[in-house]
């Protein structure tokens, strides 16, 4: 099924949780709605289900406005991010609740759930209860008790991120292979760029209830539409500066004549971002012309990778990352005197 | 057990002497009083006393008040539970305060405060007279002074339990298709119906036993609005205290009964930190 969203306004008193909001979802896509707390996406996947009320825009499913429908009649399947399982009942029970509301045959009901207990691996565990099971089974019983009455979407709101390190890696991957079984369309919430990039088709990126950029992982990745969305991906330097006569030029006479990944901007105040991976450092001895002279003040090394903290001239600290071999190879120490250049930097207006 | 728990200083030994000492004056030794008073002429003694017109008439009403006032503070209770825990509204604080008022202010001052409404000279009193509805004096008053102290022990109750689950649960139930009647009964009543029967609990024991804010409303008119405490005061005031003893034993096995029901329900209500998954 697809859905659309059109001009979604939602405010909790002045502050704005969706600030006129358009999507597409296209018939089984899988999108993740990627952003920090507080920006928005949470809001608009209750407000796909309907479990929230809004200010002004419409819904539609399939081209079927959906706008005024309750809830309970969009035949969405919801999995919270505590997983939200009915402690009184049993597994089974769980599972088989969107069954037993539109009370179909008991034969049927036992079929079915059985069916979804083997699509998450759970079959021997019909007789339990929540609080028998650990977190990644829950949301596992979460995930077939959203599935049980075939919805024609499935909307997840940081399923994720309750889990230890490894079950969320492996549920994420299980959850990738199910999609791509039974396509149902999917959207999922999460703060996790890792996850969103890992797992979904088109990663849509929110900002203070505002959209700042849709599409595919690797084009997000590679083109960032805004210093917020680059800032956001992680492990990145920002510096203000302005762009003069084709040159990037930032305090203390700092310049950087390459030319950016991505669109260039006008003659103006300008953010230039490096990815830490992208500061490339040599020996001071080696230095080009247009190098910039900095002082090691760190060296945090975990395994394979080191992270560089590094002091410029004008006093401001960049973060470089280097691999082991050419750590060995710089052979640097803290205080030690180097040089970085830019391998690629991104520019946008400030 | 540990074998910490097991080696007692004197200080400790000392601490459980003075505990045993105070509950066996105040409580267990009263309690026996009681009893002994009670059976002071023997069963048939006490069963005659018990059997009394006046008494039986008391007993009757204190059970009638009962049932008005539970099913109201129940229904009542749940609803204002669910009403502070689920939604934001303005004023939610004052509902809160006001949901407590009952519990922290004098029953006595609860009976006045439904004498100035419906007394003669109170605000509501000429147009009741007016049309002949006795309120203050009869059993409506009695009602009304009981539903008020009795009115927050359910929702008293249920707020905290609502407020640690959260209305996750709810949501699930709407999104696989619950219609209202189905969320109710299958998912939020069942989630709380050990802490319903609690409050429940709470509010029968008080109910039988208020005395101060139906001391105040009743207008003490033996036989018509006399409850089984207040009955129980008019026996012991006219020297009558075998009579009011045996009397008392009824309360002393209500609240013996409500004691163990209380700790079958306790032992299966949600313990400890709150349940959040």
């Amino acid at each position: 099924m697809s859905i659309e969203v059109s001009g979604l306004v939602r405010r909790f008193g002045s502050h704005p949780a969706l600030d006129n909001v358009s999507l597409h979802v296209g018939d089984g896509e899988l999108v993740a709605l990627l952003g920090p707390s507080g920006s928005g996406k949470t809001t608009l996947l209750r407000a796909i289900a309907g479990l929230e009320p809004l200010d002004a825009g419409r819904v539609t499913y399939d081209g079927v406005d959906v706008t005024d429908a309750p809830a309970r009649m969009r035949g969405v399947g919801f999995v919270f991010q505590h997983y939200a399982l009915f402690g009184h009942l049993d597994v089974h029970e769980n599972v088989a609740f969107a069954l037993r509301v539109r009370k179909r045959p008991d034969a049927e009901v036992r079929a079915r759930v059985a069916e979804l207990l083997d699509l998450v691996q759970l079959g021997g565990f019909a007789d339990r209860y929540p609080d028998q099971l650990s977190g990644g089974q829950r949301q596992r019983v979460a995930l077939a008790r959203a599935l049980a009455a075939e919805p024609r979407v499935l909307l997840l709101d940081e399923p994720f991120s309750a889990l230890d390190a490894q079950v969320r890696k492996d549920l994420r991957r299980w959850l990738r292979s199910l999609h791509d079984r039974i396509r149902t369309t999917c959207l999922f919430v999460t703060h996790d760029q890792e996850e969103a990039f890992e797992l979904a088709d088109r990663v849509v990126v929110f900002h203070k209830g505002r959209i700042e950029q849709d599409g595919p992982p690797r084009q997000v990745w590679r083109q960032p539409s805004s210093a917020f969305v680059l800032q956001f991906l992680g492990h990145v330097n920002l510096m203000s500066g302005e762009r003069r006569g084709g040159q990037w030029v930032g305090p203390g006479d700092l310049r950087w004549l390459g030319a950016p990944q991505g669109p260039d901007v006008a003659e103006g105040p300008a953010v230039l971002g490096v990815r830490h991976r992208d500061l490339a450092v040599r020996l001071s001895a080696q230095a080009g012309p247009t190098d910039w002279p900095v002082t090691v003040e760190r060296i945090a090394t975990s395994g394979w990778r080191s992270e560089l903290q590094l002091r410029l001239t004008n006093g401001e600290l960049l973060t470089a990352e280097v691999s082991g071999d050419e750590l060995d190879e710089l052979a640097l120490r803290t205080g030690d005197a180097a040089a970085v250049w830019v391998r690629h930097g991104y520019l946008f207006a400030a | 057990m540990s074998a910490q728990q097991q080696r007692m200083g004197v200080a400790a030994w000392i601490a459980v002497a003075l505990a045993a000492a105070i509950l066996g004056l105040l409580i267990a030794a009263p309690m026996a009083m009681v009893v002994g008073q009670a059976f002071s002429k023997g069963l048939g003694g006490w069963w005659q006393a018990v059997t009394d017109e006046e008494t039986l008439r008391a007993l009757r009403l204190t059970a009638v008040v009962a049932l008005v006032a539970v099913p109201i503070n129940t229904l009542g209770g749940l609803a204002a539970a669910w009403w502070i825990a689920r939604f934001r509204f303005p004023g939610r604080r004052l509902a809160v305060a006001l949901l407590d008022l009952p519990l922290s202010v004098s029953p006595v001052v609860a009976g006045l405060l439904f004498v100035l409404l419906f007394g003669t000279q109170g605000w509501w009193g000429q147009w009741l007279q007016a049309r002949d509805i006795k309120v203050l004096f009869a059993v409506p008053g009695i009602a009304l002074a009981t539903l008020f102290v009795t009115l927050p022990m359910v929702a008293r109750e249920l707020l905290p339990l609502l407020q640690s689950q959260g209305s996750d649960a709810d949501w699930a139930a709407v999104t696989l298709g619950a219609s209202g009647r189905q969320l109710f009964w299958w998912v939020v009543f069942p989630r709380m119906r050990w802490a319903v029967l609690y409050g429940v609990l709470l509010t029968a024991a008080r109910a039988l036993g208020e005395f101060g804010a139906v001391s105040v409303v009743s207008g003490h008119i033996r036989g018509e609005t006399n409850t089984l405490p207040l009955h129980i005061e008019v026996l012991y005031a006219e020297y009558h205290s075998q009579q009011a003893f045996a009397a008392s034993s009824l309360l002393v096995l209500a609240g013996l009964l409500a004691l163990v029901v209380r700790r079958v329900v306790a032992a299966r209500l949600p313990k400890g930190a709150p349940h959040v998954h």
